[in-house]
């Protein structure tokens, strides 16, 4: 548990800063909905929305464009750039989690005392996770505090929070698959100042494999290629997570913790 | 009983020279030398020990386990100082010493307060405001902590004082006659010569010799030069002189035989000048590079 605690403690000061930023952004995009609810915003929306070609809204995840004066709705829409952004922590997280220990040249002294490689990453594994969890709680909470301010009367906070459990649900899962994909870039990359370009880079090519598969029907089975797109939020309000896309987390998360283990175990330190 | 017992060990890093067919027994009590120039293969040779890299041939153990399947247990018994030092930088001093007790069992806190009374360390420092030297001392505490069985050195006594070095040698000893043994990877030859029992002499990758310190300290190895009226180098060969330099009537040579041979030599001769010296281990070990490059 000391390489837990230890892991834990480093990570708090970057949690704390994506707490604060993402939870900044929500508060921003949330102090708007009011006025989209109340000056016939949604009509000006939709016009200008009509306006663009059908491939930039599906782009843009307006396929079906939403009902701005709902709450969950607005949510929802504004939700996915903080699923951006957590994806891209929660990719950090993994990226840097074992690599940092080789650049920085700290593997020597932790793997001087008893401890193996396999319990190293086990421990990396579970505290990056932690932090995410954590993560995900802060902005749950802060998110229910920010929507029960700006919620219309008629609306029950427990719908809204049983909505928000969903988006969570889904944000966690899509983050801990690019986790689990830095964790095996972790292994494979030989310096530290690679894992953000690369952790990040993953999640946007990914990404725009998604887009793409949108965009475009002869290419939609990139949308498999394409983690965010496993629970974009819009979707995930009006139609649920899909099963598939559950089990198709769960095979990518375990193919590339297997084989971080497998790589790990096997490698030499690079000090 | 064997602490460390090293046999055909090879490291390759692609075209790169890492060690090559290394063996080495190292026993139990000893206090074993390890000496080379830089990118000889010594913290390669470490490095494998440790399993912080794996051999890609032969094998090394460590209390009879296998440095590579048992090496959590091996560790257990071992502490290490590396030769570049190098912790979590936004950590203090207590913290790291804290971190690595919680890796040990049975540590001995009036111990481990009196390294670091005698090591002088600051404990509320961080780590990035040391010195290399005050690293260093935080480093062999953290590897004496638990009074291991075995100690691993690598340039321990690079960046300390001399007063910090003889603390490090007096609390070695102390170790060693509780019956830890200590296998000590130096450039300083003089406390190679002073503090071991035995040494090693690695060079690319492959060992030269392995030495009694016992043999330095009592042989009567002399350095001679001798500036004759005739070329007598064949004559020195035959006695058992190895030559290291000749230039024109100067021929200098290491000689360890019978003196007396070498003196009924060269009365023969007009000799206009001569001079004999003790050899010291640095020079012992700068003839064993000067052979090799010849």
């Amino acid at each position: 548990m000391n390489i837990f605690k230890m892991e834990v403690k480093k990570g708090i000061k970057s949690l704390l800063i994506w707490s604060i930023v993402c939870v900044a952004l929500t508060i921003l995009f949330m102090s708007m909905f009011p006025s989209m609810k109340n000056s016939g915003m949604q009509e000006l929306v939709n016009t200008k929305m009509d306006a663009l070609p059908p491939a930039i809204l599906e782009a843009f995840n307006l396929k079906e464009m939403p009902d701005f004066t709902k709450l969950i709705e607005y949510f929802a829409y504004v939700f996915q750039y903080i699923v951006i952004a957590g994806c891209i922590y929660a990719g950090m997280l993994g990226a840097k989690s074992l690599i940092k220990e080789e650049s920085e040249g700290t593997i020597e002294f932790l793997y001087a005392q008893p401890v193996s490689r396999t319990k190293i990453v086990t421990m990396k594994v579970l505290s990056s996770f932690v932090l995410f969890y954590i993560f995900i709680m802060i902005m749950s909470i802060a998110s229910i505090l920010i929507s029960s301010i700006v919620k219309p009367e008629d609306l029950e906070l427990i719908d809204l929070i049983i909505d928000l459990k969903m988006l969570f649900g889904g944000f966690f899962l899509v983050g801990l698959v690019f986790m689990a994909i830095g964790f095996l870039l972790s292994v494979l990359i030989k310096n530290l100042k690679l894992a953000m370009p690369l952790s990040t880079g993953i999640f946007f090519i990914t990404y725009l494999l998604g887009i793409f598969s949108n965009m475009i029907d002869k290419l939609e089975f990139l949308k498999y290629f394409s983690p965010f797109h496993y629970a974009v939020p819009a979707e995930l309000i009006k139609t649920g997570i899909d099963k598939a896309n559950i089990g198709l987390s769960f095979v990518i998360i375990i193919i590339c913790l297997v084989s971080t283990y497998i790589i790990y175990n096997k490698k030499d330190f690079n000090i | 009983m064997n602490i460390i017992e090293i046999k055909n060990l090879t490291k390759a890093y692609g075209k790169n020279r890492g060690i090559d067919n290394v063996n080495l027994t190292i026993n139990e009590g000893e206090i074993f030398g390890f000496i080379g120039p830089n990118g000889a293969g010594k913290s390669t040779t470490i490095k494998t020990l440790l399993n912080i890299i794996f051999p890609t041939r032969g094998e090394a153990k460590i209390f009879g386990l296998d440095c590579v399947t048992e090496t959590t247990k091996i560790k257990e018994n071992i502490g290490y100082v590396p030769s570049e030092v190098r912790y979590y930088d936004d950590m203090t001093v207590r913290e790291i010493i804290d971190y690595a007790k919680s890796f040990k069992k049975n540590i001995d806190e009036e111990y481990v307060d009196r390294l670091i009374k005698l090591f002088d360390v600051e404990l509320s420092k961080k780590i990035f405001e040391l010195s290399l030297g005050n690293k260093k001392k935080v480093s062999i505490i953290q590897a004496l902590i638990h009074k291991p069985k075995l100690l691993i050195l690598d340039e321990p006594t690079s960046g300390l004082d001399p007063l910090v070095q003889k603390h490090l040698f007096n609390e070695l000893t102390a170790l060693n006659k509780q019956g830890s043994t200590i296998f000590l990877s130096s450039h300083n030859l003089t406390e190679i010569e002073e503090f071991c029992h035995r040494v090693a002499i690695i060079k690319e990758g492959k060992i030269l010799e392995i030495k009694k310190l016992d043999d330095f300290a009592h042989r009567t190895l002399k350095k001679v030069s001798i500036t004759v009226n005739k070329d007598i180098s064949k004559e020195i060969k035959a006695l058992g002189g190895l030559i290291v330099g000749h230039e024109e009537n100067t021929i200098i040579f290491n000689y360890d035989k019978d003196i007396n041979e070498l003196i009924s030599l060269i009365s023969k001769y007009i000799v206009s000048n001569l001079i004999i010296e003790e050899r010291k281990l640095s020079e012992e070990f700068m003839t064993y590079y000067e052979m090799e490059e010849k």
